[in-house]
């Protein structure tokens, strides 16, 4: 059978249906290839979700995908992070001494925990962070003053602040969303925007090394449930109260020669 | 968990900047006010489905986001209908359109006002730079040959198509074209001299299928991110995982254990691991009886293997001998399949007295019997002396490799990248074949490196009616010919008088840096395609703006996955760049037009047809495949699942080795005469310099420079932030990283030399000096020095990067033979002594 004509410019070699904008605005979710689609899925959840996610920390290989996928998708600028690796043992993947004098690194990627009890909603004087039915805490730009005593209270330092305007690599910025204001503070919002479409946030779609899991932690039978339940799952510093609803799982036993 | 706040801070600190978003010069997009935090998503024109491909082996599909023509967002395509692959892709590729409108980008066609590397250029019309390139090319080619003309292109796997137009442009004008793979060093030497093969590799999946995975110098969690999920899978079913290395790389970081290594001397771990298997009787001798030379009788007076010539008047010269144990007699083989006839009981080991034809008599030993000689030195206490680990660790683990079945040894670049790469390979291949772990999922000896394999039928595009160019390795192009080339090398009568250079940063990343400025300098013109303004084309002549493979057609492929892949242009070009075929096609004209329209009457697509037409017969790589299936998304080549080396040798005793593309099997044949694989090498060259057999010698470097000058090791690994040098200009990774070039030292290195963190350091040897900034760090050996390559000069405050001090050396027993990117010289990158001092 012979193959679709494609219809390309002579000089670039581009199909002329890409030449230019044919103005058919779509969401970037409904101009997904179809297996693509499927691929990020959120699937089964209860009648209220509660997002969460977990993070294989024996998974995370420290590459900076989920950050980087972040960063695009959601336009954030230059000299800013909403997720980020941190390396356990030195400066960035570099090894320190462990328990028995062995060297040891692990990588622990960080972002907002969306705490089911936030502190930075708390001290929010104008209501500005709030928490939303589907349980992710997101920040209302409009009514942020810029006073940070979320970025103080926060206990996980993830929260940034736009001290001037912003600044991006390439002209026009990036990814899905719009750019926050000046004097406002920003962080992760669960990808909120791709969750309304049915789709995972955008850095557990990019983890190559498949070590985020993202669903409902009030679905019982569903797959993040069940997986934190099999793996001794943590969350980070507990000891604050914050019930985090990102959950940490441990890395396997080593099995030395 | 106990992750505390200091924890945060240091995780803080690394990232440059974090909070700080000050020097905002520019508002690049208008702020748009966010009422309750949940607005839906800004919406796109379109989504295509390309493929991601620097020189990574990769091969990682991927969707362009595509607003308002310009590409806002590249994501993993997760599409492989195999769900182990998804999503596929590394955070380099996720930042690729930074790239693509960087400030570094080429946009229109440049040539040189200023000295060669003054960066000083202006702009030129296509024509006007056409017009250049081929008026010079004409007078090079009249007056010097049309050979003296090199054609550079890095890694023809990663796109058969607009490389391809390198290799036809080539064919069509009689230039030479270069090799890459072996260049780049990633030529396992080890593997041809061995198995006749260019390469043979498991399929990355095949991890996941291990009970054991050996890795030496190889660091997969960094390098081979869209990779490293097999190494987690295969732990998650249980295997175990060794990870043998001079520096606690991210990949010791997941093993069970790390076994730290003196840099350069893997060959010698690999003999004595060899050793403890044989020695403490976990070998698999049938194994070697069959599918290996291991029986095949040595004359102890020539040292050349027996044959059934030397035994009676007209016996065939290539049939062998092997000691019949149950006869107690010399019994001859064939090459047209492997084991041995029934009933036969081959000796390994003993010597014996033959008859020969003319008369006389000579003594004969199996092959294996000298292998096992030389393994004797190799005791694990004699190898410590080497590499400094531990006997009992070496017992340990020969029993757990030899036991825990399947078990694979994955060797990397830190391996491979040696003057001896191939011996070390040499005696890892053995460790595989003592243990049966040769064609059989799970298992294997596997060295990954490099994208240079040709998985479709390339032939009737990358030739000019099935004309092939002529091929010169390009250490040739570089350092001239050595008085070992051999002679079927097409080298150039009048030497080079031209350079294109394409796909490639290679005024930066080749070694010996300074020797290459030499050649470069008696060249009439040099051009360079990027699309990039890299160094490179900062040394050009005439500078053409190549289209990114977001912005072209291409058909692509790799080693470490089976499907063959499009890349589909998402956007238009920037500025005035273009593809290479049509590039080629407007030189060809100026030069020929008769020519141009017989061979370059072609687009992509057109292209991308012929070789999925040639390889489309019944058997054929690409059998059924359309590209109206490929526009749809990635397709499995017809290859067996999971993707295994040498299993019609294991199966059906079909000898070897199989065919490497795009060579002919008769000139890939002659690399294993027995049709066996070898671990005794009879020719010449291999016995003039002792090596036979697997043996261990030292590095070479460090007999080239004066050792009390230079008592550090230089190490220059690949870096996960890079591709080399791509990506080395990337504003999102820069940040992460912090841009400036680490000497990572071993503390008491350090101290001896009084440097400390952060120090400004001088790294030199007799070739060349850089300076960059020492980072201490227990992570790496004492004795060493590590640079990763692929920095840009830019970053240093003085010199090119790790190649002013790299050597070019040509080990003469990769002359023996010369098949292009298949037997010829592999670089030695990690071959090299320095000392480091204070700046």
């Amino acid at each position: 059978m012979p193959d679709t004509e494609v219809r390309t410019d002579v000089v670039t070699g581009v199909p002329t249906d890409r030449r230019e904008s044919r103005g058919a605005k779509r969401s970037p979710v409904d101009a997904l290839p179809p297996a693509s689609r499927r691929y990020g899925e959120i699937g089964d959840r209860s009648t209220k979700p509660r997002w969460g996610m977990a993070v294989d920390i024996e998974r995370c290989v420290g590459c900076w995908s989920c950050a980087v996928i972040c960063k695009s998708e959601n336009d954030v600028p230059l000299g800013m992070w909403w997720n980020r690796i941190l390396t356990r043992g030195d400066d960035l993947d570099r090894p320190g001494e462990g328990e028995h004098g062995h060297l040891e690194m692990e990588w622990v990627p960080l972002a907002c925990q969306h705490c089911d009890d936030a502190p930075c909603e708390k001290v929010c004087p104008t209501g500005a962070t709030y928490i939303d039915k589907e349980r992710l805490v997101l920040v209302n730009q409009d009514d942020c003053i810029g006073c940070r005593y979320c970025m103080a209270a926060c206990p996980y330092g993830v929260r940034v602040f736009n001290w001037g305007k912003p600044k991006y690599p390439v002209d026009g910025g990036t990814g899905m969303v719009g750019a926050r204001p000046v004097g406002t503070v920003e962080k992760c919002t669960m990808c909120v925007h791709r969750i309304a479409e049915d789709q995972v946030p955008s850095c557990v779609w990019s983890c190559p090394a498949n070590a985020r899991v993202f669903g409902d932690l009030d679905d019982p039978d569903g797959r993040l449930v069940n997986l934190l339940r099999s793996r001794g799952a943590t969350r980070l510093l507990e000891d604050k109260g914050t019930r985090p609803k990102v959950w940490y799982l441990q890395p396997r036993r080593r099995r030395p020669l | 968990m106990a992750v505390d706040r200091r924890d945060f801070l240091k995780g803080a600190a690394g990232v440059a900047g974090v909070a700080a978003g000050a020097g905002a010069t520019t508002v690049a997009r208008p702020q748009v006010r966010r009422g309750r935090g949940r607005e839906p998503s800004e919406t796109v024109d379109r989504v295509v489905r390309t493929t991601c491909s620097p020189n990574c082996t990769g091969s990682c599909g991927q969707l362009a986001f595509v607003r308002d023509g310009r590409i806002v967002k590249i994501q993993q395509a997760a599409d492989y209908p195999d769900a182990a692959y998804n999503p596929r892709g590394c955070m380099k590729g996720l930042s690729y359109h930074l790239q693509l409108y960087g400030e570094d980008r080429i946009t229109t066609p440049l040539i040189r006002t200023g000295e060669r590397g003054s960066g000083h250029f202006r702009k030129a019309s296509w024509s006007e730079a056409l017009d250049r390139v081929a008026d010079g090319f004409k007078e090079i080619g009249e007056r010097h040959g049309w050979d003296s003309i090199h054609v550079f292109g890095q890694v023809p796997g990663s796109g058969y198509i607009q490389k391809g137009a390198n290799y036809r442009a080539s064919a069509v004008l009689g230039m030479t074209h270069g090799t890459s793979f072996d260049f780049n060093g990633d030529l396992p030497m080890g593997m041809p001299i061995t198995f006749g093969v260019q390469n043979a590799e498991h399929e990355a999946k095949d991890w996941a299928n291990s009970r054991f995975l050996l890795l030496v110098g190889a660091n997969p969690i960094e390098t081979r991110i869209p990779d490293a999920k097999f190494l987690l899978d295969a732990a998650d079913n249980g295997a175990r995982i060794v990870v043998v290395d001079p520096t606690y790389s991210g990949t010791a970081a997941k093993a069970d254990t790390w076994i730290r290594i003196r840099p350069g001397t893997d060959a010698a771990f690999a003999l004595s691991l060899a050793w403890t298997i044989l020695d403490e009787g976990l070998a698999d001798l049938d194994f070697m009886r069959t599918y290996t030379d291991a029986a095949l009788l040595v004359r102890s007076d020539t040292g050349r293997r027996l044959r059934e010539a030397d035994l009676r008047p007209g016996g065939s010269p290539d049939r062998y001998v092997v000691w019949d144990r149950a006869g107690d007699g010399p019994v001859t083989i064939g090459t047209d399949r492997l084991g041995l006839p029934d009933g036969v009981d081959a000796a390994l080991d003993g010597r014996y007295e033959v008859t020969l034809a003319g008369g006389g008599s000579a003594e004969v030993t199996p092959g294996f019997a000298r292998v096992r000689a030389e393994l004797g030195r190799w005791t694990p206490e004699a190898a410590e002396k080497v590499t400094g680990i531990d006997p009992e660790m070496i017992r340990k683990l020969a029993r757990a490799y030899a036991t825990e079945s399947p078990a694979a040894i994955l060797m990397g670049g830190g391996s491979n990248h040696w003057y001896h790469g191939d011996l070390q390979g040499r005696a890892l291949a053995l460790c595989a074949a003592l243990t049966g772990n040769i064609g059989r999922s799970g298992g294997g000896f596997s060295v990954y490196v490099g994208q240079y394999k040709v998985r479709v039928n390339t032939a009737p595009w990358w030739t000019a009616d099935g004309e092939a160019a002529k091929v010169v390795s390009s250490i040739y192009f570089l350092r001239g010919p050595t008085e070992t080339m051999h002679p079927d090398v097409p080298y150039p009568k009048a030497g080079y008088k031209g350079l294109f250079c394409t796909f490639a940063n290679m005024f930066v990343q080749s070694p010996d840096l300074n020797r290459l400025y030499e050649t470069l300098d008696g060249l009439d013109l040099i051009v360079v395609v990027d699309h990039q303004m890299t160094d490179t084309a900062k040394y050009a002549d005439v500078v053409l703006p190549a289209a990114s493979w977001y912005e072209k057609w291409d058909l692509t492929a790799t080693p470490l996955h089976p499907f063959l892949q499009l890349q589909q242009p998402a956007v238009e070009p920037v500025g005035e760049s273009r593809s290479e075929l049509w590039m080629w096609r407007e030189i060809v004209r100026r030069i020929d037009p008769a020519r141009a329209e017989k061979y370059f009457d072609h687009d992509e697509l057109d292209a991308i047809r012929m070789i999925l037409e040639a390889g489309g017969g019944p058997g054929g790589p690409t059998e059924g495949i359309t590209l109206d299936d490929l526009r749809r998304g990635p397709v499995r080549l017809r290859v067996p699942d999971p993707d295994v080396p040498f299993l019609d040798q294991i199966r059906n005793l079909t000898p070897f080795p199989p065919r490497s593309l795009p060579a002919k099997l008769e000139a890939t044949k002659k690399f294993v005469p027995t049709g066996r694989i070898e671990f005794y090498k009879e020719e010449d060259r291999f016995r003039e310099r002792s090596e036979t057999v697997p043996t261990y010698k030292p590095p070479h470097d460090a007999g080239v420079q004066d050792r009390r000058k230079y008592p550090l090791t230089l190490l220059s690994p690949h870096s996960k932030w890079r591709i080399h040098s791509t990506y080395s200009n990337n504003p999102w990774l820069i940040e992460i990283h912090g841009g400036k070039p680490p000497v990572l030292i071993h503390p008491d290195d350090a101290h001896a030399r009084g440097i400390s963190d952060g120090d400004s350091v001088e790294v030199f040897n007799d070739r060349g000096r850089i300076v960059a900034w020492a980072e201490v760090t227990e992570a790496v050996s004492p004795g060493s020095a590590t640079l990763f390559e692929g920095w840009w000069p830019r970053f240093f405050e003085k010199g090119r990067g790790v190649n002013d001090l790299t050597a070019s050396s040509v080990n003469p027993i990769h002359e023996v033979h010369y098949v292009p990117n298949m037997w010829c010289p592999s670089t030695g990158w990690k071959d090299c002594v320095c000392e480091v001092r204070r700046a």
